[in-house]
């Protein structure tokens, strides 16, 4: 009787499982799940700032103009059309956008001219705080025109104007925001509820668990190819590898080590895709000491040194051991995202002869034969800070240990919580700094990371080169496409010379995807920026894509 | 007894108050700031920085944000999250119903499964299944939480797919499931989790239900209780067992805080919407009312364990009320 009951209630459980109450048709259906490495802490773009909330936004919110494939940031070469469908140049200080008359917002009202002239507002204003506001510095004002037209005024005329008016705003509805006071925006219920303009709608956002988007259908650059977008949230890389191999999620989007690469190709329904990164790796000399930062370093103010260590590193060795070879060689601070990278600039190459030569004529040589060199009674060590919870650079930091131990160099390696080596890094107290940078599409972001003008801000290591600095400033002010390349060639070629880091490698990124979706093209500064273009066939499609369907 | 507890909750007053004293200075201690921007990105605006320690007080000392951190949870305002831009409350509220779920139910796993075992074993002592047994409960009791979690779930999920390998439901179905269907669909996803926490303190309880009911078996009344001729199924289960049970519910009133620690890793591997991971996030991102905010919530769940355990004390040893 017992057992009776027991088997009738579970099979009740079970069909009430299966259950569905919709069936879509057709080859708009699709629903993709994706394991999304992190949580958005918010869909509020001016207050994002990690990249899972601009992989959530850019679904939801529309810019003016998106970059092209091509990563060009310089004029507006290659810039393909969103909220706004045209554009012109005024004058050198001057552009107006024209707005495509068919945008809405997803609760149906038109996108507006005023809608691009809050979103300005908001971005930069004080209260709200956002981390973008400080890249908006040289838009002096947006004002809306009649006709759907919005006016941006520059400061001062520069090769990016263009990029900076597009590619850091997210457009923002004025009707939605515009009574809540700017001070508890951030804070507000509405930016967990978003209203935005873009190819995809939130549907519900369950708190560390999931994010589902379902497509607007009427949007106004063309139905979206895939129904639902499923972003599950799954922090441990271990348990998004078994979501993707067990075929509970569709999409991952870094496999981060070969080794995980490797069990992806084994699984018949999945196949990897491959893209540029855009971050690179790299040791960063400390140039002050890190005991008086008034003075030099003991070490690392004689740029032979530097050199030396640079050339005592073996990239291609890291990128095997660490990476499983999914990596190319840094050729400087150049991510092989940016329109810059060319890997025949010039750069130290590996060479331990040499590494020990330039060291024995500093007077670094084996005196008591312990196999590490030493200079008047000490010997040449340094430590080497790196972040505890990143196992691909505790790897690395092992190998270019030993390979430093090579040519004499006794390398200590810190590995410290991460609030404790930024706090460390940040104010000077280092010898040696472990970094990932990752960039934007522009690169002129490396002028913040490297040169005079971001020492006290994110030029950690203060190296400071006039010429470096005037090069790059030549090629940033440059107007001319051509001549702006060779400038940043000669920059980098520069900074390689002078080493103030051992530049290591850019990690290439690959994604797992399931076989059954089609049309994947990833951007590498942000990967879901073209994934309302992808698609699933009818023929292809699984149980998932109908079931729950919209 | 009601007078008992009613003192133990106001002693428990005391404790959140040392604990939510000890933790916000301990946080405002350590290295780290919550708005230091990411040291791998070149956009580093210290402009931007000072205006969000501004706009959340922490541009104000220490001890005037003590102050006003005390008033704002003595009217349970725990404030807004630095990192999730919206109140603490709701951030809790969307997270503790699925720890509390994963704790009742691997407790449930742990102490039916480990005192059945134990019983057992005591029962069969010096037999090969008890040797047996004792081997198996080792070896469970030693293996670590995060290592077995990840087996199961290449074992269950990966290889068999019979469970769900992550979660707390299945997001794309969930929704349009009926109430029942729902049910189950939390249920599948319960399974491994708890079994991985579950079924590792259940080898821990087993030891100790084992060792508590031989000791007990070898006590005098036990042996008169043979002598008057009952069962030895009733001297086990209704003289013995409960006798031995003082040391297991001490073990109880340990385990829920152990569960607690424990859920950190099974939430990471089976991407569990919990507590635990909520905590993690907090402390590396120091997002000082979420953290301050669940030590606080944490150490009443500990409280509520440890009431519990003395109430259930009272049950199972008439000696205990006397005491009072």
């Amino acid at each position: 009787m017992t057992k009776g009951l027991l088997t009738t209630v579970l099979c009740a459980f079970v069909a009430a499982s299966c259950s569905t109450k919709a069936d879509c048709r057709g080859d708009f259906c699709g629903t993709i799940v994706i394991a999304i490495g992190g949580e958005p802490e918010t869909l509020f773009p001016p207050a994002s700032q990690t990249t899972a909330a601009d992989a959530v936004a850019d679904l939801i919110f529309l810019k003016l103009a998106d970059i092209g494939p091509g990563m060009n940031s310089v004029g507006d070469e290659g810039f393909l059309p969103r909220l706004a469908e045209s554009w012109e140049w005024e004058d050198s200080v001057t552009l107006v956008f024209n707005l495509n008359q068919l945008a809405r917002w997803h609760d149906g009202a038109p996108v507006r001219a005023e809608d691009v002239e809050f979103t300005f507002a908001v971005y930069t204003d004080t209260l709200v705080a956002s981390p973008k506001a400080s890249v908006l510095e040289r838009i002096s004002s947006v004002t809306p025109r009649n006709n759907g037209q919005v006016e941006f005024k520059f400061r001062l005329p520069y090769p990016e104007q263009f990029y900076d008016a597009t590619h850091y705003m997210r457009i923002l509805p004025r009707h939605v925001l515009d009574t809540i006071p700017r001070v508890s925006l951030t804070s507000h219920p509405i930016t967990r509820a978003p209203v935005g303009s873009g190819p995809y709608r939130l549907v519900r956002w369950r708190a560390s668990e999931a994010i589902e988007l379902v497509a607007d259908s009427n949007f106004f650059l063309g139905r979206p190819g895939l129904a639902r977008v499923i972003f599950r949230v799954t922090r441990d890389t271990e348990s998004a590898l078994a979501q993707v191999l067990a075929g509970e999620a569709d999409v991952l989007e870094q496999l981060v080590t070969g080794v995980n690469v490797d069990r992806i190709s084994t699984a018949p329904h999945l196949r990897t895709i491959e893209y540029p990164s855009s971050s690179y790796l790299y040791l960063q000399f400390n140039m002050r000491n890190p005991e008086d930062p008034e003075a030099p370093h003991p070490l690392f103010r004689n740029r032979m040194i530097r050199r030396a260590l640079a050339m005592a590193v073996d990239q291609q060795e890291l990128i095997d051991a660490v990476l499983g070879g999914l990596g190319d060689r840094t050729i400087g601070p150049v991510s092989k995202m940016l329109s810059i990278w060319n890997d025949q600039i010039p750069s130290l190459s590996y060479d331990t002869t040499r590494a020990l030569e330039l060291l024995n004529g500093l007077g670094w040589t084996d005196t008591d034969g312990d196999g590490y060199l030493d200079r008047s009674g000490r010997r040449l060590e340094f430590e080497l800070v790196i972040p505890a919870s990143s196992r691909s650079r505790r790897q690395a930091a092992v190998v270019i240990q030993d390979q430093l131990r090579r040519v004499g160099v006794n390398m200590v390696v810190a590995e410290l919580e991460l609030n404790t080596l930024i706090s460390r890094v940040t104010s000077g107290r280092f010898d040696v700094f472990f970094g990932s940078r990752t960039q934007d599409p522009s690169p002129s972001t490396i002028r913040e990371a490297w040169s005079s003008s971001g020492i006290g801000g994110a030029n950690f290591g203060g190296y400071s080169s006039s010429e470096f600095d005037r090069l790059i400033n030549s090629a940033i002010e440059s107007q001319q496409a051509d001549s702006a390349m060779t400038l940043w060639h000669r920059a980098v070629a520069h900074i390689n010379a002078d080493a103030p880091a051992v530049w290591l490698y850019s990690p290439n990124t690959v994604a797992a995807v399931h076989r059954r979706i089609e049309g994947v093209t990833i951007r590498p500064d942000q990967w879901t920026a073209t994934l309302w273009t992808w698609r699933i066939p009818e023929s292809r499609m699984i149980a998932r894509d109908r079931r729950g369907a919209p | 007894m009601t007078r008992a507890i009613v003192r133990r909750l106001y002693q428990s007053v005391l404790v959140m108050f040392v604990v939510a004293t000890a933790t916000f200075f301990l946080i405002h201690l350590a290295p780290g700031d919550p708005f230091t921007p990411s040291i791998e990105s070149a956009n580093f605006s210290q402009e931007i920085v000072a205006q969000q320690r501004r706009n959340f007080g922490l541009d104000q000392p220490a001890h005037i944000q003590y102050v006003r951190y005390l008033q704002q949870i003595a009217t349970g305002n725990f404030g807004i999250s630095f990192s999730q831009h919206r109140p603490v409350l709701d951030v809790f509220y969307d997270v503790i119903p699925n720890t509390i779920v994963l704790a009742i139910a691997a407790i449930l796993i742990d102490f039916v499964t480990g005192m059945t075992v134990g019983v057992f074993q005591s029962t069969r002592k010096g037999s090969r299944v008890d040797s047996l047994l004792s081997a198996i409960s080792l070896v469970l009791y030693s293996t670590p939480v995060f290592w077995f979690g990840l087996m199961l779930v290449l074992l269950f999920g990966v290889t068999l797919r019979w469970l769900p390998t992550a979660g707390a439901i299945d997001p794309v179905v969930y929704h349009s499931l009926s109430l029942p269907g729902q049910l189950w669909d939390r249920i599948r996803h319960l399974i491994l989790p708890a079994a991985t926490l579950g079924l590792i303190g259940a080898g821990g309880t087993a030891r100790f239900q084992r060792s508590a009911l031989l000791e007990v078996l070898a006590e005098d009344f036990v042996r008169t209780a043979r002598a008057k001729g009952l069962r030895e199924r009733t001297v086990v289960t209704v003289h013995a067992l409960r006798n031995s049970l003082l040391s297991i519910i001490t073990l109880f009133g340990l385990s829920l805080p152990a569960l607690l620690s424990g859920a950190v890793l099974v939430e990471t591997v089976f991407s569990w919407p919990g507590m635990g991971r909520l905590i993690t996030d907090a402390v590396s991102s120091r997002d000082y009312p979420v953290i301050t905010g669940a030590a606080i919530v944490s150490a009443l769940l500990v409280v509520a364990g440890n009431l519990t355990a003395d109430i259930l004390y009272r049950f199972a040893d008439p000696r205990t009320r006397t005491a009072q």
